[in-house]
């Protein structure tokens, strides 16, 4: 497993540690020295897409037939697909809390606010990239990311056009999302059950993969 | 004597191709050499041995193991033709990766053939000309001391002296008898030189297996005159080719041929001469 990380990591440096030091330092800046502080929650966006690039990149040089003919299992091999994700979520994590407390000391916004938003982005970027990685073993990384991004756009578009007319007022949410989320329990639905679903979401993702992967003929 | 590899009765459909009823052995302490058509399943057939394709039916028994998903993969070293690490990764990397991926990996050996095939360990891959991507890929693939070698053209694109290095390293490897190469090549005067045995692999089937000296003993090329070679036994005719007065005709007896035409001119055939004339009695 460590020599699969070992080996994306190495390839993903090299494709992208240029690209990645700019988008570090321009989002940084917009975040620190403009009124864009959503611009620190963008690096969990961005980093999982660089691990999903890494399976176009694999495709490009005919990995997994390689891979086959080596000692990992197929449960490694997606395995270790998912556990970068992690790893991209939680160093991306890292770095917007480093931010965020620079914004507050900078700016004086509020850390504890920013914070749980770039935790919240960050457990629903956990389940939006295990989604896509999921639906990338079945039907390849473009199809997969168009699908995704599609369905994201669509739903966007939906709320946008309800709010412009007017029904989105007197939409209401049933009565359990809007105790857990807007009601008393907000917190409680905004600290354990967003994140604990996010987490579900990506580990039936990881067990689904698994089984896509297992099936496929290289 | 062990097998390395037995397969018997392999059979795999896809929608345009069909691999049928293959048999093929790789008896231990041996070299097959794996000969084809572009598309004649020979890389399917590769594929099937260490798991990378689920099959339709038949039975492969790879190092005495019989279920794919059970084969203990540190045992084979397999080069194929286009598949093997991103181009961005260097020699050095591949070696940091390899130690944590096979069991066996032995990074003194890797260090050796890298010096051998003249290999800079911090080159990329994709600075490297074909023939050094392939000896990179050979290198990759014996570094663990497999006991099973697979090879997919891992010949082709070497210029002739480094192609005669890696027959030599070949030669060696099986000296112990207790390893085994599968090669298909394009180049069947580099199996000429070194297989034990020739597996023929035409339109999806096995048309022989034999002991390569026995094959190039008993298949000849026959130049006779269309009246002689009406004469001789069609048994023995596999193909025919007319040029211009006289008949060039693969036999695959010689000695019959011979005996049944003392004054014809029967020259010894090469793997390559038999391919074409197969290949040619399909297209007639």
């Amino acid at each position: 497993m460590i020599g699969l990380l070992k080996k994306d990591f190495f390839i993903l440096w090299h494709a992208y540690h240029k690209n990645l030091t700019l988008v570090l330092v321009l989002y940084s800046a917009m975040a620190l020295t403009m009124d864009f502080t959503f611009m620190v929650f963008f690096f969990a966006w961005i980093s999982g897409f660089y691990i999903l690039s890494g399976l176009t990149i694999d495709n490009y040089s005919k990995w997994d037939l390689y891979a086959a003919s080596l000692p990992v299992s197929k449960r490694q091999l997606v395995g270790a697909k998912f556990i970068l994700i992690t790893l991209a979520l939680l160093i991306s994590f890292a770095i917007g809390t480093l931010l965020c407390g620079l914004l507050a000391l900078l700016k004086g916004e509020p850390l504890m606010e920013n914070l749980l938003s770039l935790l919240a982005v960050s457990f629903v970027c956990l389940a939006y990239f295990g989604v896509s990685l999921a639906l990338s073993y079945k039907y390849g990384v473009e199809k997969a990311r168009t699908a995704v991004l599609l369905v994201a756009a669509a739903l966007f578009g939906c709320v946008m056009m309800l709010d412009k007319l007017d029904l989105l007022q007197d939409l209401t949410l049933p009565p359990l999302l809007q105790t857990l989320f807007l009601g008393d329990l907000a917190i409680w639905g905004w600290a354990v059950v967003m994140p604990v679903g996010c987490i579900a979401v990506y580990l039936l993702c990881w067990a689904i993969a698994t089984r896509i992967y297992s099936r496929k003929e290289f | 004597m062990e097998n390395a590899i037995c397969i018997r009765g392999l059979c795999k459909h896809y929608k345009d191709f069909s691999l049928e009823n293959l048999d093929l052995t790789v008896p231990t302490g041996t070299i097959v050499g794996f000969v084809g058509e572009n598309g004649a399943g020979k890389t399917t057939t590769l594929k099937a041995i260490f798991g990378a394709i689920h099959t339709d039916g038949g039975s492969i028994e790879v190092l005495g193991c019989t279920d794919p998903n059970r084969l203990d993969k540190s045992q084979i070293g397999v080069v194929m033709e286009d598949s093997f690490f991103y181009e961005t990764l260097t020699p050095r990397q591949v070696n940091s990766i390899m130690k944590s991926l096979q069991p066996g990996w032995d990074s003194g050996e890797f260090t050796r053939l890298l010096n051998a095939y003249q290999l800079p360990e911090k080159k990329l891959i994709k600075d490297m000309s074909k023939g050094m991507r392939m000896k990179f890929r050979l290198a990759t693939a014996l570094a663990h001391k497999p006991r099973l070698l697979i090879l997919d053209e891992a010949t082709s694109g070497l210029d002739p002296v480094v192609r005669g290095e890696v027959l030599d390293y070949l030669r060696d490897y099986i000296q112990d008898e207790n390893h085994s190469v599968l090669m298909s090549s394009h180049i069947t005067s580099d199996l000429e030189k070194v297989a034990d045995s020739i597996a023929y692999l035409h339109k999806g089937k096995l048309l022989f297996q034999m002991d390569r000296d026995e094959l190039l003993e008993k298949y000849g090329v026959l130049r006779c005159s269309p009246e002689q070679l009406e004469a001789l036994d069609h048994r023995i005719k596999v193909a025919t080719r007319k040029t211009g007065f006289t008949c060039e005709t693969l036999v695959s007896d010689t000695a019959a041929a011979r005996r049944a035409l003392p004054d014809a001119v029967i020259d010894r055939a090469s793997i390559e001469d038999i391919m074409q004339f197969y290949t040619g009695r399909d297209a007639q």
